[in-house]
């Protein structure tokens, strides 16, 4: 199984379409670091102007701690679109380069083709959040240093003293590699139905918007479905982010996003199990 | 009988009880009180309870140099009311004033006279400030506010006698209404989508307090103001 998920992964990091994800956070991350070197404390001061007109704020809410939650915030919401780009071609790929055929007639299961190709989609969203991690959190660190991070809530607005971020912002990574964990699954459960990359990529984003924009239309209606939609509970790392932290609702979100990825990866096992492989 | 009114009566109209309930009087000796304090240097603590925002004890050093300068270094972030560590009885009577002796109050165990100053000018910030004052010792105990815009704010002293018997906080209660819009996010990635999340009571002006320990001071041991000209 292991060997088998290393042939999966180099077959995975082999294919340019892979590094996309690698570069366009690597461009932009740096680029977002740039701005809010030249423009961060404008930014900071209009977040904060209402306060000012009470308060003396004195220190340096500039660090790489708040550039770093800042970066994913703006960012969680796209990152699905380049997983999609690999997990939708994990199977459909194999059909469209006609390779399905040899890899089945191989003393391998279907099951362990199905869990050791998601186990290398996995590893990808893993890397990709890591690499978000390491650029954003890491090179902001660098950059700007450590410090106090002003978290600005609907309501309310938060200070973490320095000591009291890392661990939030560790636990934040590892719920978005949780949440891309989802958006693979789905991608590659559209990959199984198909003989081409396309379809699973554009279908995955495609759902990926409608229920953005659905949950984001305050209507009756949306209102009802929106506890249903997968991407309702995605951005929930932002509760990492809260004080005192609502540990209910980020384990009801946990239990939603992994039970996603089993009815998805069981699905779409069922499927490969009972394809009739004709490529 | 006939003798205790006419002593009563010559009391109230001697000149010495006049100039003892003689707001100006009150004020300056306050003013000159105020004075002997050149300039300082202090550690304080500051800890907020508002409703809105979370913030952690701070630490932090604060200088003062007459007449109304501010200079705070902190390692961390910290959050201080204005009006609260900017607070100079100097600045607050410089303005044209109208002032005027209420009556006495008891209050941290003190007999305070109470006084209100009106400010004459149109353009000054202050509507109206009510002072608890210690007539024996000179020292603002109390300050009742009210400024354009930012509304009503009391702020209580607790002092701490220094050598030389000056007299300076070691405690400060700073008291305030919170608008709730002064915290709602700027920040549109952080609005709640759904209006109706927002708790009714969210909307509502609430109380918060800021309160500032005093600690170690070295005072009027000369404080550069090299210090000052990076915060104006």
């Amino acid at each position: 199984m292991l060997t088998l998920f290393k042939i999966e992964f180099l077959k995975v990091f082999r294919k340019w379409r892979t590094y996309i994800g690698f570069i366009a956070v690597g461009v932009l991350v740096p680029l977002v670091h740039l701005a809010m070197y030249l423009e961060g404390q404008n930014s900071l001061d209009f977040i904060t102007r209402n306060l000012q007109n009470s308060f003396l704020l004195v220190g340096n809410l500039l660090n790489g701690y708040w550039i770093s939650y800042i970066i994913l915030n703006v960012i969680a919401v796209h990152i699905p679109f380049l997983i999609t780009l690999v997990a939708g071609d994990l199977l459909a790929g194999e059909a469209t380069a006609g390779t399905y055929r040899l890899l089945i007639t191989r003393p391998i299961s279907r099951m362990q083709i199905v869990s050791s190709k998601f186990l290398a989609g996995f590893s990808y969203s893993a890397l990709l959040i890591l690499w978000l991690a390491i650029m954003s959190l890491g090179l902001g660190l660098m950059i700007f240093g450590t410090g106090e991070l002003l978290v600005v809530r609907s309501e309310m607005i938060i200070i973490f003293d320095k000591s009291d971020i890392l661990w939030r912002f560790l636990l934040a990574y590892g719920f978005a590699i949780l949440g891309m964990t989802v958006v693979c699954s789905l991608a590659f459960f559209f990959s199984s139905l198909v003989e081409n990359a396309i379809g699973p990529i554009i279908t995955t984003m495609a759902v990926i918007i409608i229920f953005i924009i659905i949950s984001a239309i305050d209507v009756d209606i949306f209102r009802l479905v929106k506890p249903y939609l997968f991407t309702n509970y995605i951005l929930d790392w932002r509760e990492f982010f809260n004080d005192p932290l609502d540990t209910n609702q980020i384990i009801n979100s946990v239990i939603i996003l992994v039970g996603h990825i089993i009815v998805l990866l069981g699905i779409t096992t069922l499927i490969f199990q009972k394809k009739d492989i004709l490529s | 009988m006939l003798f205790r009114i006419i002593s009563l009566i010559f009391l109230l109209i001697s000149p010495d009880y006049a100039q003892n309930k003689d707001p100006e009087i009150m004020l300056e000796r306050v003013k000159e009180e105020f004075k002997k304090i050149e300039n300082y240097k202090a550690d304080i603590t500051v800890k907020v309870d508002i409703p809105f925002i979370k913030m952690p004890e701070r630490n932090a050093t604060l200088y003062f140099k007459q007449p109304d300068k501010i200079h705070i270094e902190s390692e961390g972030f910290a959050m201080l009311p204005r009006e609260g560590i900017n607070f100079s009885p100097i600045s607050l009577f410089e303005s044209e004033h109208a002032s005027f002796y209420e009556k006495e109050e008891m209050i941290k165990d003190v007999n305070a006279s109470v006084i209100k100053v009106i400010p004459l000018n149109d353009k000054s910030d202050l509507v109206l400030s009510t002072l608890w004052i210690d007539p024996i010792k000179n020292l603002i105990l109390k300050v009742e506010s009210s400024r354009k815009p930012t509304g009503t704010f009391v702020i209580e002293f607790d002092y701490n006698e220094m050598e030389g018997g000056l007299h300076l906080p070691e405690a400060i209660e700073f008291t305030f209404s919170v608008d709730p819009l002064m915290f709602h996010s700027r920040n549109p990635q952080e609005m709640k989508i759904d209006e109706n999340e927002q708790s009714e009571d969210s909307s509502k002006v609430k109380t918060g307090k800021v309160f500032i320990y005093y600690s170690n001071y070295e005072v009027n041991q000369g404080v550069p103001d090299s210090l000052f000209s990076a915060d104006k």
